[in-house]
């Protein structure tokens, strides 16, 4: 009984694992976030990956292309600007300084 | 004035000088370990909440005993062996306390209630956050609900109840009351008042069981920074976490889904942003429940029940399934100390034991006795919700295959 026991924690301790990655992924993360969004879609327009892999965007690729963008996984990059290169031309991004105070999300 | 009977106008002492010299050295003695464990509550000794209106409750049913209208022994707080509908129907409009016991205690209300209130005051992502070594340690924190089991057959207990007693070992009231109701429902008084009792001195017994089993060096182990950022969890997430991982358990086991709904719902209100339910949840609603049981389990106490021989022998059970459970969350701790590279503070294992929150701020006292700069609470309090999780694993094991 305490094999079967083990195994079953065993199994919950994946289930929760994959639950976790599912929720911190980028893919799931742009049905309700504007900046995943952006994220998920240069990908694909951009640097064509699609499906799976989409959840490894921010460490494989983009970080290494634009480290500015990438504070998804430590918060949100507020000076982040909607890029106007989705015709494949990665142009630099000009990052605005914010002018006003930042207001707390309720 | 005649006819005025000293004893049957104090039946106190008439039932005193009615009663055999065991009962009456039960009785004062129970009254003087009520007066005591309200004494070790106050001191912070054992958990207050508890032990202070068990404590009442234990000096007062044992005190407050008088002749019934059929020559009999009884009381007017409850009695707990009446099953008879029309009986029970009697009592519940004489005993002041039957009807709680009937409505909530009996059919595990009343802990469904206790452990909303516990998930509201959880935090999973320490749980999102490291799954695999929390449930490994909650696995070994669980030892004792398996090897008390041939000890307790050995003392003559039959294999049900020789896993009702077991539970005890999880730590985890209520589901200490969902086995026995439904494995060995005569012995259900018993074993929960045993059960809770125990898991009131968790409190001031597990702290010498570390100190005995990990060296000071080794308790002083400060908690090594993530090498890699994980990704952030917000209340979104862990609301879905609960409502996904409640429904999956739910499916996998049916037998323990109530205690998972209780659970998993008091986080989900916790991480809804529903103030006033979660105030509701994590004050009045705890805080009375709470109450109540420690109320109940103090009237339960009752001096002719707990010197029924078998209720000696789940006490010796009780607390060797406890023990074995606390050595059990200590090993597993060293297991993880040694394949971390000696960096894994062991004293973790103790949270294991998942008397939530109770055992992690016991490792906490521990650690910051030794090493002030040690902070193992976050991971304590994932061990203690994946002992949640792993009790009621087994509960449905157990209940599945045993009923």
């Amino acid at each position: 009984m305490f094999l079967l026991a083990f195994v079953i924690s065993m199994a919950v301790a994946l289930l929760i694992y994959w639950i976790r990655q599912m929720l911190t992924s980028v893919r799931i993360n742009s049905f309700f976030d504007e900046k995943s969004k952006i994220v998920v879609r240069r990908a694909v327009r951009i640097h064509k990956i699609h499906d799976k892999t989409l959840s490894l965007i921010a460490e494989n690729t983009e970080h290494e292309v634009h480290p500015e963008l990438l504070d998804f996984y430590q918060g949100i990059n507020e000076q982040f600007v909607q890029p106007e290169d989705y015709h494949g031309d990665i142009k630099p991004i000009i990052l605005r300084k914010r002018t006003t105070k930042r207001h707390k999300n309720i | 004035m005649e006819g005025l009977d000293f004893y049957k106008l104090f039946q106190g002492f008439g039932t005193i000088a009615a009663s055999s010299p065991t009962i009456i050295i039960a009785r004062f003695s129970l009254m003087i370990l009520g007066a005591l464990l309200v004494y070790l509550g106050k001191r912070g000794i054992l958990e207050p909440l508890l032990m202070i209106p068990m404590g009442i409750g234990m000096a007062a049913i044992n005190a407050g005993v008088m002749f019934m209208p059929d020559g009999s022994m009884g009381n007017l707080f409850l009695d707990p062996m009446v099953s008879e509908p029309d009986e029970l129907m009697n009592l519940m409009q004489i005993d002041f306390l039957q009807p709680i016991y009937v409505l909530m205690f009996s059919n595990g209300l009343i802990a469904c209630f206790v452990f909303m209130g516990i998930g509201a005051m959880l935090d999973v992502s320490y749980l999102l956050d490291r799954p695999f070594s929390s449930m490994f340690l909650a696995m070994f924190g669980e030892l004792g609900t398996f090897l008390t089991i041939p000890i307790a057959i050995y003392f003559g207990l039959n294999i049900k109840e020789a896993a009702s007693i077991a539970m005890v070992g999880g730590a985890d009231g209520p589901m200490v009351l969902f086995t026995s109701l439904s494995l060995a429902k005569h012995l259900f008084v018993p074993i929960t008042v045993v059960a809770y009792l125990y898991l009131g001195l968790t409190y001031g017994g597990y702290p010498y069981l570390i100190r005995l089993m990990i060296p000071k060096h080794i308790r002083g182990i400060k908690p090594e920074p993530l090498k890699r950022k994980k990704k952030p969890i917000n209340s979104g997430m862990k609301l879905t976490f609960s409502v996904l991982i409640c429904t999956v358990l739910s499916f996998l086991f049916p037998v323990a889904s109530p205690l998972f709904l209780s659970l998993f719902v008091g986080v989900a209100i916790k991480e809804s942003g529903l103030t006033n339910l979660l105030n509701f949840i994590s004050g009045p609603l705890l805080y009375g429940s709470t109450f109540l049981l420690g109320l109940l389990l103090g009237v339960l106490c009752d001096a002719s029940l707990l010197l029924d021989p078998k209720v000696l022998i789940l006490l010796v059970l009780g607390i060797t399934a406890l023990l074995i459970s606390g050595i059990g969350g200590i090993l597993g701790g060293y297991v993880l100390y040694f394949l971390s590279g000696k960096k894994y503070n062991p004293t973790i294992g103790i949270a294991a034991v998942s008397c939530v929150p109770t055992t992690a701020k016991v490792a906490q006292k521990e650690v910051s006795k030794v090493n002030p700069q040690a902070f193992i609470l976050p991971q304590a309090i994932g061990a203690n919700i994946s002992g949640v999780i792993t009790t009621a694993i087994i509960t449905g094991i157990y209940i599945t295959l045993l009923s």
